[in-house]
């Protein structure tokens, strides 16, 4: 339990210290965090925000839609080891993500699981995920 | 008829004729080019140095450089405006890739009056219910208050021997502070007056020995931060600014705004001096110089360095609606391009 506190508090800390006060977190369900896994379609690498579009399905159900997913600035997703060229279009991802409360489809980045396995962002063992089940 | 028609006709031609005029004589005059003997002249020319204006700027203490705000240790998430008066709500779970503030954030003691305490209370309310009002995500500049207390990365400050600049382009608002003792613009004034509220205001200032006092008027109203605490554009900010050490930077503001508050509010910040942060570099806060040196090292600077692309559109009631990549993707192509790219 101390181990997890610890865990919590330091990302916590970092997630602090790289968050942008772009816009409001007032639009995503804070509460809720999605699975959605499919190809890449567009990887938007702008400020202030950069765009994850991705055609897959979400906690695997309903037919394959698009998804837009929305990350921070280029220079907080290359500390997260997201440069401009990592992602291409067609590769598999799996994302994990706060949903818009208004219900089209899209949300806010919570981690993003590379077709090498790596997880980018916050850490799936802390959300409660096994990163071995999100491999693409 | 045709008598008509032909009038109508040189009406048409004179009116066109003047249409034509009228850019030619609101372009810039040519004054013509350097004379020949200029010209030929130029290898031979001995340009003025700038001894008179570095021993001006000698006097001044040292601020330049990129300053990067504080706030106490184990603070909530953030930014805001004063982090040391701010009540945090309970932090999320872990994996909170969260732009700014938790909604149902707040800055305690803001000398606001009834109805403005009532208005601030329904605006931090309103984010709690996932409605927000702040424009920034659709391209609108910060503000000078904005920019001095709620920039999430370093902003940088040049310094003449006339005019400090501030130039924070994260968040499009930058800032002259003149210090040649000119005064504030007044209203009947034709070459200064009648040009109305900007984002960066109007700041004219003094060095009182190693305190530089600041006064700012004629700001856009708008909002110190996102959680949001909203000022008017009767605002006025007197600053008192100095260095305490040699890479901390102190700011005390004092606001007052006769139609939001009812006493002034002092709001004190601290900027840390730190070197720009290149690509590549991790570490989420770009190194601090050494103790007792100022050796700032600037990198690529890659934050503002884009075009900004809109994240929202604001709705008739004044709040955020998310634009998505797929509803723009939707949209008729543009036929013009942009310049950068034929």
């Amino acid at each position: 339990m101390k181990k997890l506190c610890f865990a919590l508090a330091a990302m916590a800390a970092l997630v602090s210290s790289i968050a942008s006060a772009h816009h409001s977190y007032a639009m995503f369900d804070a509460q809720k965090v999605l699975l959605l896994r499919g190809t890449l379609v567009k990887f938007s690498y702008f400020n202030p925000h950069s765009w994850i579009s991705v055609l897959g399905t979400v906690d695997g159900s309903g037919p394959p839609a698009r998804w837009d997913i929305e990350a921070t600035s280029p220079s907080s997703l290359n500390q997260m080891g997201i440069h401009i060229d990592t992602l291409k279009p067609g590769d598999k991802l799996t994302i994990a993500f706060h949903p818009l409360r208004d219900g089209r489809a899209g949300g806010s980045l919570v981690f993003l699981v590379t077709p090498d396995g790596e997880a980018h962002g916050a850490k799936p063992s802390d959300l409660g995920f096994d990163l071995a089940t999100l491999k693409p | 008829m045709i008598i008509r028609s032909l009038f109508a006709l040189a009406v048409l031609t004179g009116s066109f004729l003047l249409s034509v005029e009228e850019p030619a004589r609101a372009q810039i005059p040519s004054t013509g080019l350097p004379s020949p003997e200029v010209i030929s002249n130029a290898d031979h020319f001995q340009p003025p140095k700038l001894s008179t204006y570095a021993a001006k700027l000698a006097e001044q203490p040292d601020m330049t450089g990129l300053w990067a705000a504080m706030s106490p240790k184990g603070a909530g998430h953030g930014p805001t405006f004063d982090p040391v008066h701010t009540f945090y709500p309970p932090q999320p779970p872990a994996g909170e890739a969260g732009f700014g503030p938790i909604p149902g954030t707040y800055i305690k003691g803001i000398p606001y009056n009834a109805e403005y305490q009532r208005k601030y209370q329904d605006l931090v309310k309103e984010t709690t219910e996932g409605k927000s009002r702040d424009d920034f995500p659709a391209c609108f500049p910060y503000g000078v208050p904005r920019m001095i207390g709620d920039s999430p990365v370093p902003i940088e400050i040049i310094q003449t021997p006339d005019v400090m600049l501030w130039y924070a382009n994260y968040g499009r608002t930058n800032r002259r502070i003149f210090l040649d003792a000119r005064q504030h613009p007044t209203e009947g004034d034709p070459t200064t007056g009648g040009l109305g509220p900007s984002y960066s205001g109007h700041s004219i200032g003094h060095w009182e020995h190693n305190v530089l006092v600041v006064d700012t008027i004629n700001m856009v109203g708008g909002y110190f931060d996102e959680t949001p605490a909203p000022y008017s554009d009767q605002l006025h900010l007197v600053e008192r600014i100095r260095l305490i050490d040699t890479n901390v930077l102190e700011d005390q503001m004092t606001f007052t705004d006769p139609v939001t508050m009812t006493a002034p509010w002092v709001v004190t910040r601290y900027f840390q001096r730190v070197a720009e942060r290149a690509p590549g570099m991790t570490g989420a806060t770009p190194p601090a110089p050494p103790p007792g040196s100022r050796n700032v090292v600037r990198g690529y600077l890659t934050l503002g360095d884009r075009p900004c692309v809109p994240n929202v559109k604001m709705d008739a009631n004044g709040f955020q609606v998310a634009i998505l990549p797929q509803e723009l993707d939707a949209e008729p192509p543009q036929t013009a391009k942009p310049n950068s790219n034929p």
